[in-house]
């Protein structure tokens, strides 16, 4: 049984939703065009005018993110990858496989397909959350507009277990498929093949770090606050637990420069989540804890300090041999490396995100260089982590919910 | 280090001050020597707690959380010497405690529990019912936690009877036949407390059945997690039991795998109690010192026995409330306390693995 949240709340059984699905068949939007650009724009304005939706931080982010303005600038990134000879088409159905446990992560991806011009089907993770309720509940509302007709027609959020059956036969459908979360999720549905012309862009395990300048130790009080408030927006929204959190942080510089930076810096962030008054709840702790003494007992660290429940910091005698273990919750690994160049043996593809402070552009831009694609897609300012982009993970989400028509015929 | 002078004393009738010194020296020798012995417990310390020195009081004393026992091997004694492995119960596929027992300490546990229990049901080996299957004692390897406490119990008994048959259903003919046999003599009664509460009671109350339980002692334990959507409470299963089958001495009592001499025993007065050799402190769990009488908070629970593994001073994911120190209202001397249940689950967000745990 299917349980269906957009366009209605009905259950259904595998034969409609299928059926359902082959009647639109044919049925494609215009990429960027009036349809999916009102849909971006109320669905919006119904988040930032509803106070129980401010209540979710990821909520307003996403609704900052589909504003007209920005909208504005992506239609205009678009148009400007299509020329005279090339044309950018939908690719027609998008498939996406929401994470078990972060509430709006998907959205991106299905309003970057929608804009694209594609029809599109999401499946839901069973776990009902207030967050998902509301924003279902927005969705089904908007798309109650006249003008919104062919958005609601071709739009389908579901909720299903985990059944075979299913996510093969809506694969068989799919021209692009997106899984989002988990090693093991994108293997699973790797089984269940696409169509021959199908596509695929997956988001499986991830690892994200901080690269700090020790210049840090000389920050001024309010410089030194301001970092760790964004610090802390990059590690705790989402608890730690988003591809994009920074779980270790490595301090470029002398050992006496990073000693003097780590001690002021984790402070201060210390602080900051006081005055944020900001918890975790008693089982994390103890988790936490728990997790302190096993990297203890993996490898050589040189101290675990316990700042608080919200925080920890786990000190790496060095980088060697380091598998990446997490707990989330606000544990941190911490080490110290002279350069940005020594990062560049430890990186491996795994690793998504460096959020970084204290480095010049094209010192940043050589590192990236030397990486050489080895791993790490994403180097952004501390605070801006977790700020989803068109280019997310390696991709470009616009190019991969659009197919290129080249046609060098010349003028008529 | 002298363990004499903890089984000189009666077992509930030390003297506050006295055990504090006591147990506060053994534990700190037991640090050292385990920090002597195993080296993961030693870098753990290392790590956790820089400047390592004796406590100055048990509150001081390094703990471990109860989960590191699922992850990591702690053992102080080399394998050859590991005489028993004792594994917690799992729900299938979560990980399950392993606790290296040499045979010092699984004397010293079958010893500790003989003081405890010898409180409670007397000196003599009593008739004895175990209401669960008999082949709960031959479950996977090593010994399960269920099996491991019955076998323990056990020994406290004879003419053993186990109540439930193969497929979980009470044996009505071979319990009536046993009561008839040892009628009017003080009998055991063992079980966890959810499979007494189906497979007996529940039977009993369901059926009918004439079972007269008055002259008999009903040791269980395991929480009343289980029980919580049927809303059974302390109250409410004592109250149960003594209706239908008569049952007037229930005593139910709290301990784990993973510390050896742990068992926690409910007076009449309806409150846990620690025996000589351990002890319990109350944690909050914002700052993690001793919590007052009285308040509630995260229970660690400490013993002078594990000594093949670095057992003696460990965080449960218990919540309880530590309600005296000297006497309590059945006469008993030691802390006592009551367990209020598990820390409540929480589960972090994040793109994770729809398939790998298992869940939607």
């Amino acid at each position: 049984m299917i349980e269906q949240l957009v366009p209605e709340q009905r259950q259904l059984d595998l034969e409609s939703v299928v059926a359902s699905l082959e009647k639109r068949k044919d049925v494609t939007l215009d990429p960027f065009g009036e349809a999916p650009l009102a849909f971006a724009a109320a669905l919006a304005d119904s988040l930032f005018h509803d106070t129980a939706a401010a209540r979710h931080p990821e909520l307003i982010a996403l609704a900052f993110w589909m504003r007209s303005a920005e909208m504005a600038r992506m239609k205009s990134a678009f148009e400007a990858m299509q020329s005279p000879t090339l044309l950018l088409a939908p690719r027609g159905l998008a498939l996406h496989f929401a994470p078990r446990n972060v509430d709006t992560i998907f959205l991106y991806s299905w309003l970057l397909a929608l804009l694209c011009g594609n029809r599109n089907v999401i499946r839901l993770s069973r776990a009902d959350t207030p967050v998902m309720s509301l924003l279902a509940a927005h969705v089904r509302q908007v798309l109650q507009r006249h003008e919104l007709e062919m958005v609601r027609q071709t739009t389908w959020i579901l909720r299903f277990d985990h059944d075979d059956a299913i996510s093969s036969a809506l694969s068989a459908l799919a021209d692009v498929r997106v899984i989002w979360g988990g090693d093991t999720t994108v293997t699973h549905l790797r089984g269940f093949p696409l169509p021959p012309h199908g596509r695929e862009i997956a988001f499986p395990d991830r690892f994200s770090f901080a690269a700090l300048s020790t210049k840090v130790a000389s920050l001024d009080t309010d410089a030194l606050r301001g970092l760790a408030e964004r610090f802390f927006n990059d590690a705790y929204l989402f608890d730690q637990m988003a591809c994009a959190s920074p779980r270790l942080v490595v301090w470029l510089g002398t050992e006496q420069e990073a000693q003097r930076a780590s001690e002021r810096f984790f402070d201060q962030l210390a602080e900051v989540i006081e005055a944020k008054r900001f918890r975790v709840p008693t089982a994390v702790a103890l988790e936490k804890l728990t997790f302190g003494y096993m990297a203890a007992a993996a490898r050589p660290l040189r101290r675990v300090r316990r700042f608080s429940n919200e925080l920890s910091v786990m000190d790496l005698e060095s980088l060697e041999d380091f598998d990446r273990a997490h707990c989330g919750g606000g544990a941190f690994f911490q080490a110290r490396l002279d350069t940005l160049s020594d990062l560049v043996p430890f990186v491996c593809r795994k690793d998504q995100s460096i959020s970084v402070f204290g480095f010049a552009p094209d010192e940043l831009r050589a590192f990236a260089q030397q990486l050489g694609g080895r791993g790490v897609n994403h180097i952004v300012p501390v605070g801006q982590a977790l700020a989803f982009h068109r280019f997310w993970d390696g991709a470009d989400l616009l190019q991969e919910m659009c197919q290129r028509v080249y046609l060098p015929v010349g003028p008529a | 280090m002298g363990l004499a002078e903890f089984f000189a004393r009666p077992t509930f009738d030390l003297d506050v001050e006295e055990k504090r010194a006591l147990m506060l020296r053994e534990l700190n020798e037991l640090t050292t020597y385990h920090r002597d012995r195993c080296p993961v417990y030693r870098r753990m310390l290392d790590a956790a707690v820089p400047h390592f020195g004796p406590a100055a009081r048990l509150v001081d004393v390094p703990y471990l959380p109860v989960g590191l026992f699922k992850e990591v091997e702690l053992a102080s004694v080399p394998r050859e010497d590991v005489f028993k492995v004792m594994t917690s119960s799992g729900t299938t596929g979560a990980r399950v405690s392993r606790v290296y027992l040499d045979r010092e300490t699984a004397a010293l546990q079958a010893r500790a529990l003989g003081r405890i229990m010898q409180e409670f049901i007397g000196p003599k080996r009593l008739p004895m019912i175990v209401v669960d299957k008999r082949s709960t004692l031959r479950e996977g390897t090593g010994v399960s936690a269920r099996g491991a406490g019955i076998l323990g119990m056990m020994s406290f008994g004879r003419d053993h009877l186990f109540a439930l048959d193969e497929s979980m259903r009470l044996d009505v003919e071979a319990l009536k036949a046993f009561l008839l046999r040892h009628a009017g003599e003080p009998i055991l009664v063992f079980g966890f407390t959810f499979m007494v509460w189906l497979y007996l009671y529940s039977v009993a109350r369901d059926q009918k059945l004439d079972i007269d339980l008055q002259h008999a002692i009903l040791v269980h334990s395991g929480g009343w997690k289980k029980l919580e959507d049927q809303a059974v409470d302390r109250a409410t299963f004592a109250k149960c039991l003594r209706e239908t089958l008569g049952l007037k001495r229930v005593h139910n009592f709290y301990g784990m795998v993973e510390q050896v001499g742990s068992v926690f025993v409910e007076g009449d007065s309806g409150y846990l109690h620690t025996p000589s050799f351990a002890e319990v402190l109350i944690r909050d769990p914002v700052t993690w010192e001793q919590a007052p009488t009285g308040s509630e908070g995260v229970i660690e629970v400490l013993s002078v026995l594990p000594r093949s593994y670095p057992g003696h001073a460990l965080l449960t994911e218990d919540l309880g409330v530590v309600h005296g120190h000297d006497v309590s209202p059945c006469g008993r001397r030691g802390t006592y306390f009551s367990v209020v249940g598990r820390v409540p689950r929480a589960e972090l967000r994040g793109c994770s693995d729809t398939h790998a745990s298992g869940l939607p």
